[in-house]
């Protein structure tokens, strides 16, 4: 339920998700009062969803409101950077303080 | 043999002794084949060969082979294409995005992602430069941290003016400063990496990159997905500390500033994206005050950078190297465009790890015009740099006596078909012209002989080949004609018996009887075409508009330059003063034609700095142009070189290329080289 609340708000019912189960042929309606959002699943697939009730329903499925895929993907491209600006400062310690010797 | 012992002797003596053969191998495989192979796998066995048959699981498994998985089967696979896919995330980065067949062709779309660009080919091209041999260590007085943080501030300006060009590469482009986004502070951090390594790097190589710069046009240094150029980052990085070491020329920077406030106070915002194609790296994207300043000082402090480069190393310009790397860039460019034409592989690594604007041609066969531009982005800069090349090392050899060896003349000749392939008509005669020039300029003939002997004999063969293969009724009519051909006429003209209209019967007075406004038709055009109709009448002289129609028609730019015109729809002050610095977009997107898409450029340089600078730009440029040339009128070898480039770029775009203009800065300032040449050996 935390989940669901991060993701979506909490501007729903969990019962009505649990009803959803059960209908395989359930289509969601639009929400006007409910401001899309766009959801990510881990390899980093985009959906826009339209009410509290879809959104809950990917939510449940693995999605999120935040693209961990693509937020990784930089980070680590940013962690890289900074490990060969840092090995390349250590080398260039080493070489000064040989130098010095 | 002798080749091979020259050249491994050459090798030896480019590249620095520290590192082994291994370690270059090494460091080949890092950038070539880890980054491509990650995930996917090398030599994949799940993998055959690509064909027609498994094209649909290529398109339903994306982003699970890398390129190297396909590379065993598929390396003389002539069917496939392999091409970018610019908007990839970092996870897909090198592996196989999408997959379609195209006029019988498999286009293999690799990943490639906007921070993985950025670190991978920065890496790279640093590397290039770990290659220049060391020299005299040079002192900078702010070596590294103040031009880096400023470079960084900089760059950020870019990224926030040209927003609009980078949001469909990147998912998730986020302009804020935040650590939520990685995108822009890895890209920051990356500058930073680049001069925090290029610091160490410089201050031995600095005083040699003159010597080694013709490898630019090999190395273009645009980055795949970033409007931005490696090499000028670099010399803009050089631009500061000019600045800072109180060694740049005050009174052009007072002009620029000048012309940058005026700028700037006529400049009108838009929301609009120009398509940059091959101008990447070099040109504006964007219509915002943020994109026009960064502009403004990227221009100013590369040119400034250059300069002082030049400036600072002229004790160490070695004439014989210079020669024999123009002599060794053209042949690669020759070597490499062949393979990237045979090999989709080879053709994909080269795009990417030389920088190039758009990607190699993927045949041996000429086309556009019967032209082969190989590695080139245009076939005109291809063939302008071969045939300066050549000019180059015969004028080297009559007026320096600097010899050419076995080596060189295999290189030359390599280059010499460089330029058949580009069928540069116009490089091919300039660059006979000016050897002709050279000789006569050589002669003992007095000064007023010369001058009219090549001023009468030069109009004369124009004339004669002009009116041998056009009426000068026609070429006089061609420039207006093609205008009005790519102008979309805002009223319907009448058609005379045989529904041909005035602009069929070319009689373009006619035009002028309609409102300005109701035309559509710019106002370049409108007052060529006045001048054209109404211009003055001197007796024996023609019309200055007929003469220049009649001058473009000849040389294959009257459909060029005819655009231009039909573009061309400045204000007053954008007339005087320019739009600013490698700004076209309003150029080319705020006047509606028929050509308000795809990539027509003006092919002339001249035009191009009239859309930059003005009228008033372009005498300012002629006047100091021609005032450096005339105090040097007696270095035969100097104007020979200048001259053949400026004839060129008239019917060009050459500049557009920071390649291009690299040379034209460094050829500029070639009287301050000293004429006693210093030999490397």
């Amino acid at each position: 339920m935390e989940i669901i609340i991060n993701n979506c708000g909490s501007g729903g019912s969990l019962e009505e998700l649990e009803s959803l189960k059960n209908d395989p042929n359930f289509v969601f309606q639009n929400d006007p009062n409910f401001e899309t959002l766009t959801l990510y699943d881990s390899e980093g697939n985009v959906i826009n969803v339209n009410s509290w009730l879809e959104c809950a329903n990917y939510v449940n499925g693995g999605w999120s409101i935040e693209n961990l895929n693509s937020y990784n993907g930089e980070l680590i491209i940013f962690i890289i950077t900074l490990g060969i600006c840092g090995v390349f400062w250590i080398f260039k310690r080493i070489n000064r303080a040989n130098v010095t010797e | 043999m002798e080749y091979f012992g020259f050249l491994k002797e050459l090798i030896e003596q480019m590249l620095p002794n520290k590192l082994s053969k291994l370690g270059y191998i090494i460091i080949f495989l890092v950038f070539v084949f880890i980054p491509w192979t990650l995930n996917g796998g090398i030599f994949n066995e799940d993998v055959s060969l690509v064909s027609e048959e498994s094209v649909p699981y290529f398109q339903t498994n994306t982003c699970d082979y890398s390129i190297n998985s396909i590379v065993r089967d598929n390396f003389f696979n002539d069917k496939i294409e392999i091409l970018p896919n610019v908007d990839s995330s970092v996870q897909c980065f090198g592996k196989i995005n999408g997959v379609d067949i195209v006029n019988e062709k498999i286009k293999i779309y690799i990943g490639t992602n906007l921070n993985v660009d950025f670190l991978l080919q920065s890496l790279f091209f640093i590397f290039l430069m770990y290659l220049i041999p060391k020299t005299k260590t040079y002192i900078f007085k702010f070596p590294f941290f103040f031009p880096s943080l400023l470079i960084i501030v900089i760059v950020y300006l870019h990224l926030l003016g040209e927003r609009l060009f980078y949001l469909p590469l990147s998912d998730g482009f986020d302009i804020g400063l935040n650590f939520q986004n990685f995108i822009i502070p890895s890209l920051l951090l990356v500058i930073f990496l680049n001069f925090y390594l290029i610091n160490d790097l410089i201050k031995t190589r600095f005083l040699n990159l003159i010597n080694f710069f013709p490898f630019i046009f090999l190395f273009n240094g645009s980055f795949n997905n970033l409007n931005l150029n490696f090499f000028v980052l670099l010399f803009s990085f050089i631009g500061i500390n000019a600045i800072v070491q109180n060694k740049y020329n005050k009174k052009i920077s007072l002009i620029y500033l000048t012309f940058s406030i005026i700028q700037i106070y006529n400049f009108e915002t838009k929301n609009i994206v120009f398509d940059i194609d091959k101008l990447k790296g070099f040109v504006n994207s964007s219509q915002n005050y943020p994109s026009l300043i960064f502009w403004m000082i990227i221009f100013y402090l590369f040119i400034i950078g250059v300069v002082f480069t030049i400036n600072e190393s002229l004790e160490y310009i070695d004439l014989s190297l210079i020669k024999l790397n123009f002599l060794i860039t053209g042949a690669l460019i020759l070597i490499f465009g062949v393979f990237s034409a045979i090999n989709p592989f080879v053709n994909f690594y080269t795009y990417y790890f030389f920088g190039l604007n758009k990607t190699a041609m993927k045949s041996l066969s000429s086309t556009d015009g019967n032209t082969w531009r190989g590695l080139a982005s245009s076939a005109e800069a291809a063939g302008e740099f071969f045939a300066f090349t050549v000019l180059f090392v015969v004028l080297l050899y009559f007026s320096k006596k600097i010899e050419i060896n076995n080596f060189e003349i295999f290189l030359l000749i390599l280059n010499l078909f460089g330029l058949l392939r580009s069928n540069n008509f116009a490089s091919t005669i300039s660059l006979i012209f000016f050897i002709v020039v050279y000789f006569i300029l050589k002669s003992r003939l007095n000064f007023g002989l010369k001058v009219g002997v090549l001023f009468f004999g030069s109009i004369l063969l124009f004339a004669v080949y002009s009116l041998s293969t056009f009426s000068y009724e026609r070429a006089s009519k061609a420039l207006l004609q093609n205008a009005y051909k790519a102008t979309e006429i805002g009223i319907e003209l009448p058609g005379d018996q045989f529904s041909y209209n005035a602009i069929d019967n070319l009689n373009f007075g006619e035009i002028l009887s309609y409102p300005e406004d109701s035309t559509n038709i710019s106002n370049s055009l409108y007052f060529l075409t006045k001048r054209y109709t109404y211009g003055p009448d001197i007796s024996y002289l023609p019309n200055s508009v007929a003469l220049v129609s009649a001058i473009s028609l000849p040389i294959n730019r009257s459909e060029k330059w005819g655009i231009f015109i039909a573009k061309y729809n400045p204000d007053p002050q954008s007339l005087l003063f320019g739009y600013g610095p490698q700004q076209i977009t309003e150029y080319y997107l705020g006047h509606r034609t028929k050509y308000n898409s795809g990539l027509v450029l003006p092919h002339s340089s001249l035009l191009d700095y009239l859309i930059f600078f003005g009228i008033v730009g372009i005498l300012l440029i002629i006047i100091y142009l021609a005032n450096s040339i005339w105090k040097n009128k007696n270095n035969y070898f100097y104007f020979c070189l200048i001259s053949f480039l400026l004839i060129n770029l008239i019917k060009s775009d050459s500049l557009l290329y920071s390649s291009s203009l690299l040379l034209f800065i460094f050829i500029f300032n070639f009287y301050k080289i000293d004429t006693e040449v210093h030999n490397s050996k």
